[in-house]
């Protein structure tokens, strides 16, 4: 998994302000505002946001950042393209998380160098 | 006994002696490679010590108790490095195992400076907690022999290794098996290569462990061990049978934690591990109306970022989804509108932004999965160009460590001979990968590039720095190379160079 282009798509601005790319210029500050107020607040419903890529925690200074982003039109209009997915519209997983994992015989072994005697147990 | 003893300590008084006026007579440089793997002393020590160890012996089991410090003395003179590895090493007392070391005539007749390092570096590498002015003590001892042989490089990888720097240790380890038979003591090779297979079993590189041990005498009995494993867990036709690999474990080091590899490997050669069901192909989630090649390809994205292991199909599905969509009125239309209603210019500069970006994720993923690039194919827009980027980054790599070399070698600018093995085995480890996963091509490239800096190194470090093991094995990896690519002229003038020696 490449966790910087995950990241990215994470903190595209539409999701951590939780609204879709056809937002007027209005809701937008609105809702960032609003989120702000309720970070101070530290209400829990706040603390944390959907994404396409699983959920994401929500801070004062992501909001900020996501407001000013979305108050540059050239920098809008790149980021609505990369939040035209729905993030309600993420995919379960294949497995439920508390399934044991799945056996491959050539699975890597773990700890081998330890093992072998090449380095210390950590 | 008492003459037997007085002759043969005469006798390899007398072939040290003649040994030792050669060496002297023909100075340090021009000394030729030693013959055998045997020293005099390790003469002198089985044929007089041993067997007055062994009179030791029986004068303790007769209740002599004054002769268990003799034979004590003498096992340890007689297996250095044996007792250095069974016991300094596991304890991490690196300076006592080097000095141990050093006197081993067996092991590390043709390098035995070297090979007290690797010991020593060894013990250092089983310290909870490193030790850097051990670490730096033997990096000195390390320097003040020269030139460089190959015990010495592996204690430089085992230092590496110790430090934590495990990719530099690999490749530096890697480089030892290219070394010439005349200057490598065949146990530092079977050290290296014992090292990169346990490093290879735990990043689950398992064709690369089953390469590593083909033989006991190239992987040694861990390597060789480790490679029935692997041949085992890979189904592999020439895996050994349920009785050779409990021989191969019987006679390894470490029975205790090899044993449930060896249990696995025994199960999957009897069909005990059905592979889990491959992961399906990625497939987009439902599109809104009219948004279907935006959806798709954006879909497709997320799910191949979100995925633990990609395949070459995923990156291709996801790369025709966003030609598809970036080539689609219906994006245009979109973002002009868009612009229009945002005050934001025309939509060819943001659409020339996400195409790079998106080049930029798949360039991650695709590095990040190790998949080889020849995988990518040569279809499609978008996947030929994250093809040729990464591509041209990994022969950027390549020609910047080339270019590096070159100027040190056109400025006459020396590094210590550790450090011009890592600089020539960084170069290596690039190459070899990129070659690894980009094909021929990229072989065909590199290697023009390469070749006339190398070979510039490699007769500066022959010649000028006396080197000699070095430029040896870098003249030997050229020759290797260049008959890889068919490339006559370069095969004449690296014979030759090979020819000089070491």
């Amino acid at each position: 998994m490449d966790e910087s282009a995950v990241e990215k798509l994470r903190d595209n601005p539409f999701y951590v302000l939780g609204v879709r790319p056809a937002a007027t210029r209005a809701e937008v500050e609105r809702e960032g505002q609003k989120l702000l107020g309720m970070l101070e607040l530290k209400l829990s419903s706040a603390a944390r946001y959907q994404t396409p890529v699983g959920p994401a925690e929500r801070t004062a200074d992501k909001v900020r950042r996501a407001m000013a982003e979305l108050r540059d039109p050239e920098r809008r209009l790149e980021h609505e393209l990369w939040a035209r997915l729905d993030p309600a519209a993420r995919r379960t997983p294949a497995e439920p998380a508390d399934a044991p994992p799945r056996s491959k015989a050539d699975a890597p072994w773990v700890g081998a160098l330890s093992a072998l005697g090449w380095r210390a147990a950590k | 006994m008492i003459p037997g003893v007085v002759v043969a300590a005469a006798i390899a008084a007398a072939l040290a002696a003649r040994a030792s006026a050669r060496r002297s007579a023909l100075g340090p440089e021009l000394r030729p490679p030693a013959g055998g793997n045997v020293g005099t002393w390790a003469v002198f020590v089985w044929t007089v010590l041993v067997p007055l160890g062994l009179s030791f012996a029986l004068f303790t089991l007769a209740g002599q108790l004054w002769a268990i410090v003799p034979l004590a003395a003498i096992t340890l003179i007689a297996l250095p490095f044996p007792i250095a590895r069974a016991v300094l090493v596991p304890l991490g007392q690196a300076r006592l195992a080097y000095w141990l070391t050093l006197g081993s005539d067996v092991f590390f007749h043709l390098d035995r400076k070297g090979g007290a390092a690797l010991t020593g570096a060894w013990a250092l590498a089983m310290q909870p907690e490193l030790d850097e002015a051990m670490a730096s003590w033997l990096a000195g001892r390390l320097g003040e022999h020269q030139p460089l042989r190959g015990a010495g490089v592996a204690a430089t990888a085992m230092l590496l290794a110790a430090r934590g720097d495990r990719d530099g240790a690999r490749a530096l380890f890697a480089t030892v098996e290219a070394i010439d038979d005349r200057v490598c003591p065949p146990a530092a090779k079977r050290i290296a290569n014992a090292w990169l297979a346990s490093d290879a079993a735990e990043r689950g590189e398992w064709q690369r462990v089953a390469e590593l041990g083909v033989t006991l005498t190239r992987g040694g009995r861990l390597g060789w061990l480790l490679a029935g494993v692997a041949q085992s867990l890979l189904l592999d036709p020439s895996a050994p049978d349920r009785f050779g690999l409990w021989l191969r474990w019987a006679l390894a080091p470490h029975r205790a934690a090899t044993k449930p590899m060896v249990e696995r490997a025994l199960v999957a050669r009897d069909g005990g591990f059905i592979d889990p069901e491959e992961e399906p192909p990625i497939a987009p989630t439902d599109a809104p109306d009219g948004e279907d090649a935006i959806h798709t390809a954006l879909s497709l994205h997320t799910a191949v970022l979100a995925r633990a292991a990609v395949r070459a199909e995923d990156v291709r599905a996801v790369g025709q989804a966003w030609d598809a969509a970036l080539e689609d009125a219906a994006t245009e239309r979109l973002l002009n509108e868009r612009a229009l209603v945002l005050g934001a210019s025309g939509p060819a500069a943001t659409l020339a932004r996400v195409r790079a970006a998106i080049e930029e994720d798949l360039a991650g993923v695709v590095l990040a999965s190790a998949l080889p690039l020849k995988e990518l194919g040569d279809r499609g827009t978008l996947t030929v160009r994250v093809r040729a980027r990464l591509r041209d980054r990994m022969l950027s790599e390549v020609e910047a460590a080339s270019d590096a070399i070159r100027r040190r070698v056109d400025d006459k600018r020396e590094l210590p001979a550790e450090g011009e093995w890592r600089e020539w085995a960084n170069l290596a480890e690039r190459y070899e990968r990129g070659v690894q996963s980009a094909g021929e091509d990229f072989r065909r490239l590199s290697f023009a590039k390469i070749y006339p800096d190398l070979c510039g190194f490699a007769v500066w470090l022959f010649n000028d720095r006396k080197q000699r093991p070095l430029g040896n094995a870098i003249f030997r990896w050229l020759l290797a190379e260049a008959e890889a690519l068919d490339d006559q002229r370069a095969i004449a003038l690296q014979t030759k160079n090979v020819a000089c020696g070491v």
